[in-house]
């Protein structure tokens, strides 16, 4: 089986690279180790192991790795809450947070790409400015959030993207979709720059060989370093790996949870906008267009606040309880003090605190001795965040709690690791009187990370091969023909959901493809 | 924001009358063992209006007359006294001396932080804050707090 280009994994990156190319006349060949739906079976070929056992979520730990993968096509769209937003320049710069940071990518590279990208998924473009965004839908006006914080627009559309794209995948005539096709490893040329074919392995016992000029792995965060790191006939640590940074710099979005009183006039702003995706809240964007389902506010630092601490990005996506009168003293004692200042609270918000991590080599992607139905090695993820970073969060939420009472619209908790409460967070309208802390936590105390089921980072992209797999054209470093699709090419994990900029750096790296004669 | 001005009730005004005659009324009522609060020197301090009669040798107040502040509601005791276990050894004449200008010195807690609005916001504009059982507040409000609790007894 041979085309001009070999993608393998149809999640959206895969889909983001081929269709451009197919539609460009090339010949496509799209491996992809699950079904045209996801199935249990499938799912099964892409579990591996937890290092510690277990992930934190915001609702409650795991131990598989298929909260974080989806088989099948598209991939981790499975997972997908339909929400995007952009990076910003300020995440392309080198960031004193980081062992390793800066984009070989400039900001006139890497901005249009966003609106094809916000196209490809499904949501058309936006302006991505918070304050057109209010105007042009005819909310509250900001209040004045002071200097050192902004607005960050996020927009969602809940809805599955294997469902829009699979009639023109499958019907496509330059396209030609291989499901239940397994890449157990890549061989090469003698001199090992080039990949020469991917060797297939199916669940019933055959295998294959498939070819083609140019091969793009797009198999997500973990399998794409699990792929290259099984591939040892002509490279003894993997393909790409010489410098030992594949699977390496593993970053996700670590959560924590603050809480915050509000006034009313803060809450009826984000309240007014906060579509989570839960409950299917449509925000008419103005211009007729039933694209946008949802819409929220998150509150996110200055970028010169971030410059001037030399703080990571992050944001706080606030969703507010109702019913105050219910909640236990430890919750109402702040009342009362802003009650004295002629200040009444409206509401008790939780405030979600999503955070780009620094980059650590220690957490990473490896492959463990456990084999999957095929005989594939399992991956293994041991995702750490630095120390530093707890430290760092905590005064975050001080400083969104400083801006709160600067501005007279509240008071902030830092509150990791202390709620006891039964509380289904996206079905915040009817509050449960049990919300309670526990115990304080004192500084210096380690926070419990949440995942954000994010996979990034992981053949980071660089100039230098000693600090990437990939370079600017997201070619694997020695290789002529091997390239990367994904976040997994993100040279640091940035800003909140990256499935945009994900999706951005495949169409990109499609066009590119598109170009070489 | 411009500070907030709460009004004075009848009970503060009748023990802050009293209060600014010092001397005079506290050895007459016999409590010298409860020393007041001292006054920064740079306070004015209030002024008895024409509905109090100035006290003088032949009229004394009773101990009947003076009434403290208005006790802080439970919140802003409570707060008051997690800052003052987390700052053992705090007096209130410490406490007094950071009230900042504007403040009427006799007040209640509850109606002090209503007149100290502007400086909790510069508080928090300014990094200057303190973290109580996890709530980021501003020192101004806290020691206000804590204040109110010493003088409550």
């Amino acid at each position: 089986m041979s085309g001009d280009v070999l993608v393998v994994g149809a999640g959206p990156a895969g889909m983001a690279v081929a269709l451009p190319l197919a539609d460009a006349g090339a010949s496509v060949v799209l491996l992809d180790g699950g079904g045209l739906e996801r199935e249990p079976a499938t799912d099964d070929l892409i579990e591996g192991s937890i290092v510690g056992g277990s992930m934190e979520s915001l609702f409650g730990s795991f131990t598989s790795l298929t909260n974080l993968n989806a088989s099948g096509l598209g991939g981790t769209s499975h997972h997908w809450a339909g929400i995007i937003q952009p990076l910003h320049p300020h995440d392309l710069a080198p960031q004193p947070y980081h062992d390793v940071s800066g984009w070989p990518l400039t900001w006139a590279e890497l901005q249009p790409w966003h609106d094809p990208a916000s196209r490809f998924l499904h949501h058309g473009t936006d302006s991505w400015d918070a304050d057109e965004f209010v105007s042009r839908s005819g909310l509250t006006p900001p209040p004045d959030l002071g200097p050192r914080l902004t607005e960050q627009l996020v927009l969602n559309r809940y809805y599955g993207l294997a469902g829009e794209y699979r009639a023109t995948i499958v019907g496509h005539p330059n396209l030609t979709l291989v499901h239940h096709a397994n890449v157990a490893s890549l061989a090469c040329n003698a001199a090992g720059s080039q990949v020469t074919s991917a060797e297939v392995r199916t669940t019933a016992g055959t295998s294959f060989s498939a070819s083609a000029p140019q091969v793009v792995l797009a198999c997500g965060g973990i399998g794409n370093p699990r792929l290259l790191l099984a591939s040892t006939d002509t490279h003894p640590a993997g393909i790409g790996n010489d410098a030992d940074l594949v699977g390496r710099y593993f970053a996700d979005h670590p959560k924590v949870q603050g809480w915050m009183l509000a006034s009313t006039e803060a809450r009826s702003r984000w309240e007014a906008v906060d579509g989570r995706v839960s409950k299917h809240q449509t925000v008419d964007r103005g211009d007729g267009e039933d694209v946008v389902r949802g819409a929220a506010l998150h509150l996110r630092f200055a970028d010169a606040t971030l410059a001037e601490r030399g703080w990571p990005n992050a944001q706080a996506d606030c969703s507010f309880t109702g019913d105050l009168a219910a909640l236990r003293p430890e919750f109402r004692r702040p009342m009362d003090l802003m009650a004295a200042q002629g200040q009444q609270m409206a509401s008790l918000g939780i405030m979600t605190v999503t955070t780009e991590q620094p980059l650590d080599p220690d957490s990473r992607v490896t492959l463990g001795g456990a084999t999957d139905a095929v005989g594939r090695a399992r991956p293994v993820v041991d995702w750490r965040v630095p120390a530093s970073h707890t430290e760092t969060v905590r005064e975050m939420v001080a400083l969104l709690g400083a801006e709160l009472g600067a501005q007279g619209k509240g008071r902030a908790l830092d509150a990791a690791d202390r709620l006891i409460f039964d509380l289904d967070l996206f079905n915040l309208e009817h509050p449960e009187p049990a919300i309670s802390l526990g115990p304080e936590i004192q500084p210096g105390t380690p926070i419990r990370w949440r995942t954000s089921y994010h996979q990034m980072c992981t053949t980071r992209m660089a100039t230098d091969p000693a600090e990437g797999v990939v370079d600017a054209d997201c070619k694997v470093h020695g290789m002529d023909n091997l390239w990367v699709a994904g976040t997994s090419v993100m040279s640091t994990g940035a800003g909140f959901v990256p499935t945009l900029t994900g999706v951005a750096l495949a169409l990109r790296l499609a066009a590119h493809l598109d170009s070489l004669p | 924001m411009s500070p907030r001005r709460s009004p004075i009730g009848r009970r503060e005004f009748v023990f802050g009358s009293l209060a600014a005659l010092g001397g005079a009324a506290v050895p007459a009522c016999g409590c010298q063992g409860a020393a007041p609060p001292t006054p920064p020197t740079t306070t004015k301090r209030p002024r008895p209006t024409t509905t109090t009669r100035r006290p003088t040798t032949t009229t004394r107040p009773t101990t009947t007359t003076i009434v403290p502040p208005t006790p802080p509601s439970p919140g802003v005791r409570t707060i008051g006294e997690q800052y003052l276990a987390a700052h053992p050894g705090t007096t209130a004449a410490q406490l007094e001396a950071t009230l900042p200008a504007g403040v009427n010195r006799v007040s209640g807690a509850d109606a002090q932080l209503g007149q100290a609005a502007q400086a909790i916001a510069d508080d928090f504009a300014e990094n200057r804050t303190d973290r109580l059982d996890g709530w980021w507040f501003s020192l101004t409000e806290v020691r206000i707090c804590a204040l109110g609790v010493l003088r409550a007894g």
